[in-house]
């Protein structure tokens, strides 16, 4: 059993990290911790969702259809609720509670859209599964936990390796020092907000798909979840979310199994307080970031 | 840049707008009550007389409907309102109440304690309301029957079956019988079917905590053995998986799945994930319905399922609710939901026909009503203010019910 709660695990901590590392590029390079992840992991799953329900298309078509709309949707996030407080120079409190505010708005149009009630959704991924002894590991589970290792190895890659990478990163040292260097501040926040929310909307779709079920308050226990990973794992770097996303989702496994499940979360959460403890910066961080 | 700067502001104006009226659509209150008003004005033959307009709302007879029509819940809450509105403009087209029209305020409680105590307040706050409905789950009505019981307004709720529900006063009514109830009929049924080693899966909430003992105790005393029982907080759990790893080691041969359908549905999808085809599911009567089924899927095939209605009952009260509600409706099937919401609202409406609008004297003619005509089975109201009922059971195969026995 031990095996099982391990691969269980692993599987939802996969769908943690996929989210946390959204949110670890936006903090990487804004300092901004964008509530609106949260959202836009719901808004991906019900895109799917309606494509083919409501247009009849299929998940080849819909899926990349629905990345490209949440790109478009982070485009917006970024233009209506936050390009401006940018410019205005407003504290970063006020652009916090304006993503909030964006998240709840995608949360309760959907609820209009859509109503609340859970929908069943397909499960694109059902290749069978396999058992090694007593472990049951579903083909969606692999192909959950190695599309958030390919997803991490890309955009690390991205942010560590090629030339908008480096101005993300030059961004998020210092704005005016990189604006001066000849960065486009603007479009490389924005990117950032784009590559977060099509990374929200795969960690949506996988989700819906493994669960085989939707509905609109997803968003919220996934939302908090995340935000403790990326911490965990020290926010702003990508292994690092990687790392604290697949650490809070073995520890809610097993500790729903061994201790009990109404302890789950306070388990997850009681482990993020110890590290934080320890290790102030989180387990990838670097306790020298703010200094420089 | 001055353009730009126009249009963004216009742009997050509008949201804000937007999303005010979102809040509101959600809020309940006022929106759904003006609906619900002009749908009942069309249906009644004077709503088309303009100064019938004005004098209705003195003359009228308001009754409340509080329920989750938002949330997790909002499925039942909807139904609950669908049946109502279309059984409040029958009444009213047939001469209403004496006469007098009724209107049915909804309130939305969002399946949430908190929530529902508000709305109570505010229910209680209208002098117009003389009679009220809800809610849906045990933990608002256990919130807000306080409330209506110290202003003597009688309460019925159509599901909530907690057993400290009804003893708040003798205003309190229910149509369900006691959660206890059904705890005990599925142990019953565990027994028969000849299991050994049982488990149960509930969220820890009033209900499941409530039904969850009166199983264990009654499995215990036929000499069951409870391998496992497993809790977990409701509407933040999706993930099932270690909980249902851990009853699959256990080696539990039947469980009983306390929850209502759509986490009913994650915990049968998960149990296939796991290959735990070879325990049999139980599932209560809040997963009676399509929607569980839908969600569920194949997942679904072999649970033994209970229910209050029987499918081919040639009650007449059921059929010409069933009628009813396939004409002004989408609903196909009649659920327990669209059944006892109705047998909530008709049993208002008998009541104020024979002794008017008086709170004391509508819970007495509750309390004295006998083999009152309800949509599953005939209603007489015990001392604890739940009716008897009779219980009818169900297996999934093919992704339909089919009837099992009783």
């Amino acid at each position: 059993m031990f095996l099982q709660q391990i691969v269980n695990g692993l599987t939802i901590g996969s769908i943690y990290a996929l989210v946390a590392i959204g949110y670890s590029l936006v903090f990487g390079v804004l300092r901004l911790i964008n509530f609106a992840n949260g959202a836009e992991y719901m808004l991906g799953a019900y895109f799917v969702y309606i494509l083919m329900t409501t247009f009849g298309a299929k998940a080849p078509l819909a899926i990349p259809l629905a990345i490209v709309a949440l790109g478009a949707v982070g485009y917006l996030v970024d233009f209506v609720g936050l390009r401006r407080l940018r410019k205005k120079n407003a504290p970063r409190m006020s652009a916090l509670i304006s993503t909030l505010g964006v998240g709840t708005f995608i949360e309760n149009a959907i609820q209009i859209w859509v109503g609340t009630e859970t929908k069943s959704y397909p499960n694109f991924l059902n290749f069978g599964r396999i058992t090694i002894g007593k472990t049951i590991i579903s083909w969606t589970q692999i192909i959950i936990f190695v599309t958030c290792i390919l997803l991490m190895v890309a955009v690390s890659f991205v942010v560590y390796k090629t030339k908008i990478g480096k101005s993300m990163l030059a961004v998020s040292q210092d704005q005016m020092c990189a604006r001066l260097m000849g960065i486009n501040v603007s479009l490389v926040i924005t990117l950032t907000f784009v590559v977060a929310a099509m990374l929200a909307c795969v960690s949506g779709v996988l989700v819906g798909s493994y669960y085989q079920n939707i509905d609109t308050n997803m968003s919220f226990i996934v939302g908090m979840k995340t935000f403790a990973a990326a911490v965990l794992g020290g926010v702003g770097s990508l292994p690092g979310a990687v790392a604290g996303g697949l650490i809070v989702g073995l520890a809610e496994s097993i500790g729903a199994s061994y201790v009990s499940a109404g302890y789950r979360d306070a388990i997850a959460f009681a482990i993020l307080i110890i590290v934080l403890l320890v290790k102030p910066s989180g387990l990838f961080g670097k306790n020298n970031v703010e200094k420089m | 840049m001055k353009k730009i700067r126009r249009i963004v502001g216009m742009v997050s104006g509008l949201a804000l707008i937007v999303s005010l009226a979102a809040g509101c659509g959600s809020g309940g209150g006022t929106e759904t009550k003006a609906e619900t008003k002009a749908e009942t004005k069309a249906a009644s033959e004077d709503g088309t007389e303009a100064a019938g307009g004005e004098e209705s709302s003195s003359d009228s007879i308001k009754i409340a409907l509080y329920g989750p029509l938002t949330g997790n819940n909002a499925q039942y809450g909807l139904t609950y309102q669908a049946t109502i509105n279309a059984l409040c403009e029958k009444v009213n087209a047939e001469g209403g109440i004496n006469g007098r029209d009724v209107v049915v305020e909804v309130f939305d409680d969002k399946n949430d304690p908190k929530e529902a105590l508000n709305v109570a307040n505010l229910i209680v706050s209208d002098p117009e309301i003389v009679a009220v409905i809800g809610s849906q789950t045990s933990s608002p009505t256990l919130a807000a029957a306080p409330v209506f019981e110290e202003a003597g307004l009688p309460m019925i709720t159509p599901q909530a079956s907690h057993v400290d529900i009804t003893p708040t006063g003798g205003h309190i009514f229910s149509i369900s019988c006691l959660a206890t109830f059904e705890g005990g009929v599925i142990a019953q049924r565990m027994i028969e079917d000849g299991y050994k080693k049982v488990a149960a899966i509930y969220a820890n909430d009033d209900y499941g905590l409530n039904i969850i003992e009166r199983w264990k105790s009654d499995v215990t005393d036929a000499d069951l053995e409870i391998v496992d029982v497993e809790e977990y907080i409701s509407g933040q759990t999706s993930d099932f998986t270690p909980l249902l790893s851990k009853i699959k080691e256990s080696g539990a041969e039947a469980l009983y799945i306390v929850p209502s359908y759509a986490d009913a549905a994650m915990i049968c999808t998960q149990m296939e994930q796991l290959e735990m085809g070879n325990v049999q599911k139980y599932a209560c009567s809040m997963c009676y319905t399509d929607s569980f089924l839908e969600a569920a899927g194949e997942s679904a095939e072999g649970t033994k399922v209970c229910n209050f209605i029987y499918p081919e009952t040639t009650d007449e009260t059921f059929l010409a609710l069933k009628e009813l509600l396939g004409e002004k409706t989408s609903m196909e099937n009649i659920d327990v939901y669209a059944t006892n919401s109705h047998d909530a609202f008709m049993l208002l409406v008998d009541a104020m026909k024979e002794v008017g609008t008086d709170g004391d004297a509508i819970a007495q003619w509750l309390t004295d009503v006998k083999d009152w005509p309800g949509a599953c089975g005939p209603i007489t109201f015990d001392e604890t203010r739940h009716p008897d009922k009779q219980l009818f059971w169900f297996q999934v195969e093919g992704g339909q019910f089919n009837y099992l026995g009783q």
